[in-house]
Parts: structure tokens; sequence; C-alpha cells
């Protein structure tokens, strides 16, 4: 699945005086990776804690929207952290990754889980009293697969490779 | 490292299971995928509770009340992670064995036990005095310091660990 192309983009992005840079700094992979880890890191216990309480398995002492509201912002900035240090790690290595298929599940994924994202500040109940509804319960078990999938398809780029 | 020791990790290494997971091409990426996932979980709700030591996050809630909602989750993201941890090393565990980075990361790892264990058996024990005291007490914000650094240091140090087998 997109193979070939991927194998044309990344020759044209290795090519780039930007990737040349990052590719002649040293230990650039492994810093750039432990950054990326450390947001995964950030993104994940943020969106457990948001996900779980939804799905009535955590915080069940907190109201949903304190829950959220507490965990969004650095839900957010473990996002930008993962996904801009991801950017960098493509730069550097695009043969890598680009014509991988875990790559291209990685990114379709982490568009849904973007675009999931907004959706958590929809789906607090009115008020205290009213139940989680079934599709944020679906939005939060989804959630938290997707990252689990997104996880798992970063191990995979490197066995692709 | 002692010859004995050397023979341990050769059995381990020959062990039927291990040499299953050395042979087969989706093994180890699988176990290796499921113990990154159950390692951002450990340290991912780990970051929070040490925020909320240091004072720095969810400061309206009891550290009582947070502890007790993610630690369940902490230890058993941690079993599962310890048992993959486990499988991994079986497979090139004469290889592992002498690496600096790997002993690195279990002495982190016995380092991020001992200060839990310190925090657990002393400072744990007036929790009813700074549930809600802010800023927290320094022996609290302490233990909170020192588990966030071990912790990124034991995520660093395993990421790089990989660079250093290649």
């Amino acid at each position: 699945m997109l193979e070939k192309e991927g194998l044309a983009l990344a020759g044209l992005i290795e090519r780039t005086s930007l990737s040349k840079f990052l590719q002649n700094l040293p230990n650039e992979v492994p810093i750039t990776q432990s950054i990326h880890l450390i947001g995964v890191c950030i993104l994940v216990g943020a969106a457990a804690s948001i996900s779980l309480r939804l799905l009535g398995l955590m915080n069940q002492d907190l109201a949903v929207r304190e829950v959220v509201e507490r965990y969004l912002p650095p839900l957010r900035i473990g996002l930008i952290i993962a996904t801009l240090s991801g950017i960098v790690m493509l730069g550097t290595e695009p043969s890598r990754s680009l014509p991988s298929n875990p790559f291209h599940w990685k990114v379709v994924l982490l568009a849904a889980v973007f675009i999931a994202t907004r959706l958590f500040i929809r789906v607090i109940p009115k008020d205290d009293s009213t139940p989680v509804s079934g599709g944020a319960r679906a939005l939060a078990a989804g959630y938290l697969v997707a990252l689990a999938l997104i996880v798992a398809a970063g191990r995979w780029i490197a066995y692709a490779a | 490292m002692q010859p004995e020791s050397q023979g341990f990790f050769d059995w381990l290494q020959n062990t039927p299971l291990a040499i299953a997971i050395a042979d087969s091409p989706i093994a180890f990426p699988w176990i290796e995928s499921f113990h990154v996932m159950a390692a951002a979980i450990v340290v991912g709700l780990l970051i929070y509770v040490d925020l909320r030591l240091l004072g720095r996050h969810a400061t309206g809630r009891q550290v009582t009340k947070m502890s007790a909602a993610s630690l369940p989750w902490i230890w058993g993201a941690f079993c599962i992670s310890v048992v993959t941890g486990v499988l991994m090393f079986s497979q090139t565990a004469v290889k592992y064995s002498t690496n600096k980075l790997f002993l690195t990361k279990m002495i982190l790892l016995v380092v991020a036990g001992i200060n839990m264990g310190v925090f657990h058996f002393s400072t744990w024990k007036s929790v009813d005095k700074w549930d809600l005291q802010l800023p927290p007490p320094s022996s609290v914000r302490f233990a909170g310091a020192a588990s966030l650094m071990l912790w990124l240091a034991v995520i660093v140090v395993a990421r790089w660990i990989g660079f250093s087998l290649l």
C-alpha cells in the first residue's frame, strides 16, 4: 500500500538541505526518539485519565467536566510533542518510515486521534447528575484502542524497515 | 560479570520459550509493542501523580484520592511491562547482561523502587496532615521530583539501549 509513492517521497525529502542537516546531527535519532517517547507518555497518561473516567473505571469521585478540563491541556501538549518529534524523525530517516505500511496506519490513526481529541470537550454531560452517554464511552474506548495501535505501529515501523 | 551468572543467562537464552521468541518474525515486535504500551501507561500516569506531589497538578484534589485512583492501573501496567521485559530480555540475555545501558536502566528502576519504598514507609504515614497542603512538605516534593526524574531517565535510557545493540 503506497510503498512506491512513499519511497519516491522519501527520496525527495532526503535530498533537502533540512533533512541532510538533521542526518548529520550527532545522536539526533535517539535524542528525538527519547523526546517522542516522553511526549507519548504525557499523552497516554492524560488520555487514560480522561478515557477511563468516561468509561467509569477511574477518577469516579470527580465530575467528568473536571477530569476533562484538568487533563485535556497536558494531553494536547503530549500530542504536540509526539507529533513534532515524529515529524523530525521522519525528516531524518524518511526512507525508514514513508514506504512502510505500519507508518501509513500510524498516520491514519493519528489523524483520527486529532479529531477525537476535539470531541472530548463535546461529550461532557451537561451536569454532574447526567450519566455519561454511550457515544462518550465509545469515544473513550476508541481513543485508547487508537493510541495502543499507534504505539504498536510505531514499534513495527522499525521491523518493517 | 561472574561466569556463574553468564551460565544462567546462557541457559535462559536457550530455553524453548526464548528460542521460540528469537525464531519468530512477529513475536519480539509484538512483545515490544506491549512493553512500550505498558511503560507509557506506567510513566504517563506517574507523571501526573508526581506533579501532584510537587504541588503542580490537580492541587485541589487530595493526594490520597489521586493515588488510590491511579496506582491500581500503574501497578497493573507495571506487571505487564515486567513480564514483557523479561521475555524480551530472555531471547538476548547474554548480550543484555553486559550492556551498560541495560544495567543503567535496571539500576534506575531499583533506585525508583527505593524512592517509592522510602516515601511509602515514612512520608506517607503523615499524609493526613499534608493531603491538601500547598505547597506540599519538602520531603513529599523531593519524592515526587526524584520519581519524575528517575522514570523519565528510565524511558530515555531504554530508548538508547536499542541503538547500543545495533
